[in-house]
């Protein structure tokens, strides 16, 4: 089982160190073989070009590492992004790589079962997902928002946001869900 | 005077975007000697050098943004723009008025109440740098509402944009305005006409590409163990 966890090369602060070494020793603890990708402003943000569904389908228009960062994605079991939460969103490096899976996804719209818009899957199978967010001092407006991007329009994402020292057990009861398998939230409607 | 900064946030390369569209439309509001006004495309901006930009709005009284919804929040690239924003205004000082916010937030979905965490997302950008976040326009099915600009079906949503920003530069006078809550815009097309319409879309741009429409579902990162 794979297991690939993206962070922000721009935020590595203690809370995070402690966050990232946690993460990777509980999905060791579940027989992952996990891979950390650290992120910055190497990677250049989408520009809505939609290439990646009506040039090259499938595959991002733009050459630099995301292409290996999408595969990796899509070959593996779980997928943890740990995020600080920036205005009670994804940072910029985050939500780059975040914009940037958009190749995973078919154009077209369907309706989903709770009537909201969106695009069809583009593999029978995604990994499991965890959103994480991490920072200090964030308001509860800031902490309630992060749940609601990241929730309200997802189905089976693992989601939680920490401040000052993560706690084991509550991570541990996030991945907890992953079951012997690795897809425990595993499901067709799963995306980002 | 009112110094206003007309942000536009889509990371497209095209002129003519769907978000620049409508925040053309809130400049149209703004006439006469009341406003000066700059338009900033983060995009050019991120990549020359936004210093100048920045100057610029730290001394402003308003920004309008105009954005589309990208995975349900804020575009990668004016996250950018806005957290490097911030920074600089850590460094430099913070605004020096007490600006006033407002979103102009278009989503490719036609259903606009998604577009309210985006708005939301701008409210805290505000708060972190003393702004007074004022309220966000949330307009659904945004490319083919500004691509069938003139057209009957979108008539009405181009009156109630027209109207908001009326709202807008009514505000930014400091006129009393109706209300300072969230609008929304919502197109007037059956969805099934809207989904109809949007997948042919995008067969046609393929068939353009020389692919075929099965090209459409490759699966080039099919899992390989």
């Amino acid at each position: 089982m794979k297991a690939l966890i993206v962070t922000d090369e721009d935020c590595r602060t203690d809370g995070y160190r402690a966050l990232g070494r946690l993460t990777a020793e509980l999905l060791a603890e579940k027989g992952f073989e996990t891979q950390v990708r650290e992120v910055g402003r190497g990677l250049r943000p989408c520009m809505g070009c939609f290439g990646c569904w009506v040039k090259t389908p499938g595959e991002c228009v733009i050459r630099d590492g995301m292409a290996e960062l999408d595969r990796r994605y899509m070959n593996s079991d779980a997928v943890v992004f740990l995020s600080p939460v920036v205005f009670g969103q994804f940072s910029a490096n985050i939500k780059d790589v975040i914009d940037r899976t958009l190749p995973n996804m078919l154009p077209f719209f369907y309706q989903r079962p709770d009537g909201s818009t969106m695009h069809p899957p583009r593999y029978q199978k995604y990994p499991a997902l965890f959103l994480i967010g991490y920072g200090e001092g964030l308001d509860p407006e800031e902490i309630r928002l992060f749940r609601d991007i990241t929730e309200k329009h997802r189905f089976g994402v693992g989601v939680e946001v920490y401040q000052g020292a993560a706690d084991k057990a509550k991570v541990k009861a996030l991945f907890d869900a992953l079951g012997a398998g690795g897809d425990a939230r595993n499901g067709k409607e799963q995306s980002l | 005077m009112k110094k206003v900064m007309l942000i536009c946030g889509s990371p497209r390369t095209e002129e003519k975007t769907a978000s620049a569209g409508f925040l053309a439309h809130v400049e149209a509001a703004l006439k006469g000697p009341d406003f000066e006004k700059r338009r900033i495309d983060v995009r050019r901006s991120l990549k020359n050098g936004p210093e100048a930009e920045y100057a610029a709005m730290r001394e402003a009284d308003a920004f309008v943004l105009a954005f589309p919804l990208y995975y349900f929040c804020l575009p990668g690239l004016l996250m950018r723009f806005l957290e490097d924003y911030e920074k600089d205004c850590r460094e430099h000082g913070r605004q020096q008025k007490p600006v006033k916010i407002y979103a102009v937030v278009n989503c490719g979905f036609p259903e606009p109440e998604i577009n309210a965490e985006a708005v939301r997302v701008v409210g805290c950008f505000s708060r972190h740098i003393g702004a007074r976040f004022r309220f966000g326009v949330m307009i659904g099915g945004g490319p083919m509402v500004s691509a069938a600009e003139g057209a009957g079906p979108v008539k009405k949503a181009y009156g109630e944009l027209e109207k908001a920003a009326a709202d807008i530069a009514g505000d930014i006078r400091g006129e009393a305005v109706p209300t300072l809550e969230n609008v929304l815009i919502r197109p007037d097309f059956p969805r099934r006409l809207y989904f109809f319409l949007g997948d042919m879309g995008w067969k046609r741009q393929a068939k353009q590409n020389g692919l075929k429409k099965a090209d459409l579902y490759r699966r080039p990162y099919q899992k390989t163990e």
